[in-house]
């Protein structure tokens, strides 16, 4: 028998079998012999009889519902010079299979918004917080020059993110000491402080137990002018020079770390360049929201025209 | 319309012949130059299925604006799959595609029990039901609106794996075979569901001696 059932469909009673019998000779889908038994079982069964009339007049109520009028037309537009139409993406006769791969291509553009947007954000906040006089910074600029200039580039940051409050901090001397070839060397300190901040300062500080060696730092200081090294005899800062100045004995010549620090070199001027205005954490910043406010916009737009929307 | 009661026994596909003239001789060309890519010719059978598509889609879903877009989405996926469509006929593909999309709506509001028939029915938007007649008297036409509202009424007491049988073979005049395909059912379940329904439905329209009289005189003249 070509009829067969759902596994889940329930079983039908007796009753049920017999309206499911009518109802299909009312549509003429019964074999032979089924229709047989039916119309020997309405020649003598009054109640089949009118249950089957019941089932023609409301087949027949049925079919007068037919047809409802279209509210509008659902022809699909053509496409236009410009490309398909949402509405025809992948469709024959639009582009074959250009408006789907579209689709893909907006999707994934859209993470790919997203993504650059995340990453752009991270190197903003990176550039924010990135001071050239850093620690970290300085000591992997000059990490080829061996650890004395390493150290003595810590300490350089140190001085010159002190220097801004020169003639409150005691300290102040030492920055300028160490700075006689450089005569530009005291407004560098305080460009550096106002762009690095405290931070940049509590993470320089020396190692406490760094030795102060007043006679070691003197020679290191040669360069400098007594004055400004008498400002350095006492507190962190005096032990801060000893330990440089210990170093660079066992490091590389001193006077090629300054010069590694000099604005004339060009060294830093890139690494500078981030904390001001036209630098590159607002350039990053910037970037971040227009990435973020495109993967929006793009997101919507798709949402938009996506057929699967609902 | 044209149609008269179908006697016991008479083929549901003589009985309910609007239905089939669609597959005629002038689609089969409309379809063959859509499925080269014609747009203009697949067009032409938009306009020729759109009322039964969207009466189909309104029946299953119960408001105009979800059967609106179950219709456009509809005809959009058949204008994609044009190429897959293998003969037969086209019309009970196109509303295979269609159940399957009201079929996907109706899942969706499962999965979101605010939105129910129970709202849809409610919907002060819900368009008259009344078919594009001839010019009846006004109190014959008055007379066939209240019956026909009473039994899109009944209709929507159905479950809808229900209606959605009776609304292909009963409204739209599919056979078994076609409502199967394009229910995904088995002809057994289709013949049971069927049966169920029509029995459901006598039992409300019996439950209205008002309506059953209406359907009962709208039978006899038809």
């Amino acid at each position: 028998m070509w009829w067969r059932r759902q596994a889940s469909d329930p079983v039908p009673t007796p009753q049920e079998a017999l309206d499911e019998r009518l109802s299909a000779y009312l549509d003429d889908e019964v074999t032979d012999a089924e229709r047989a038994e039916v119309e020997a079982l309405l020649a003598s069964d009054a109640g089949a009889r009118a249950y089957l009339d019941d089932l023609q007049h409301l087949t027949s109520a049925l079919a007068s519902l037919e047809p409802v009028r279209a509210p509008r037309s659902f022809a699909i537009p053509a496409p236009t010079s410009s490309g398909a139409p949402a509405a025809l993406r992948g469709v024959p006769g639009g582009v074959p299979g250009a408006g789907r791969l579209t689709a893909v291509l907006v999707r994934r553009m859209e993470w790919a918004m997203r993504a650059s947007a995340a990453a752009a954000a991270l190197l903003f906040v990176v550039a924010l917080t990135y001071n050239p006089g850093d620690s970290g910074n300085s000591a992997g600029l000059v990490s080829t020059a061996g650890d004395g200039a390493a150290l003595y580039a810590q300490q350089e940051s140190a001085a010159t993110a002190m220097a801004p409050g020169a003639s409150d901090a005691p300290d102040a001397g030492a920055a300028d000491a160490r700075a006689p070839a450089h005569p530009d060397r005291t407004g560098e300190g305080v460009e550096d402080a106002a762009g690095g901040g405290a931070g940049v300062t509590g993470s320089e500080e020396p190692p406490s137990d760094a030795p102060a060696d007043d006679g070691e730092m003197t020679t290191m200081m040669a360069p400098g002018d007594a004055a400004t090294t008498d400002g350095t005899s006492d507190g962190d800062a005096s032990r801060t020079d000893g330990v440089t100045a210990g170093t660079l004995q066992a490091g590389d010549p001193v006077d090629e770390t300054p010069t590694f620090r000099s604005p004339e070199s060009g060294t830093f001027d890139g690494a500078s360049s981030s904390d001001g205005v036209g630098g590159i954490a607002p350039a990053l910043g910037a970037l971040a929201i227009l990435l973020a406010v495109l993967s929006v916009m793009v997101a919507r737009k798709d949402e938009r025209s996506s057929p699967d929307r609902r | 319309m044209s149609t008269s009661p179908r006697p016991p026994g008479t083929p549901q596909s003589a009985a309910q012949s609007s239905g089939r003239h669609a597959s005629d001789e002038v689609v089969e060309a409309l379809v063959e130059r859509a499925r080269q890519g014609d747009l203009q010719a697949f067009n032409s059978l938009v306009a020729r299925f759109q009322d039964g598509v969207y009466g189909l889609t309104l029946r299953m879903l119960g408001s105009p604006q979800p059967a609106e877009d179950a219709t456009q989405e509809a005809f959009i996926r058949a204008w994609q799959r044009m190429e897959t469509f293998r003969g037969g006929s086209f019309r009970s593909w196109l509303f295979t595609i269609a159940a399957n999309q009201a079929r996907d709506e109706l899942r969706r509001r499962a999965r979101r029990p605010a939105q129910s028939l129970d709202q849809a029915r409610d919907d002060p938007d819900r368009p008259d039901l009344d078919p594009p007649g001839d010019e009846p008297s006004p109190e014959t036409e008055a007379e066939r609106q209240e019956m026909r509202a009473a039994l899109e009424a009944a209709l929507r007491t159905l479950p809808d794996d229900w209606r959605e049988v009776v609304v292909l073979s009963d409204i739209h005049g599919l056979d078994y075979r076609e409502v199967a395909q394009a229910t995904g059912l088995q002809l057994g379940t289709v013949k049971s569901r069927l049966s169920r329904a029509r029995a459901r439905l006598r039992e409300v329209i019996q439950d209205s001696r008002e309506l059953s009289e209406a359907v009962e005189r709208l039978g006899v003249r038809r």
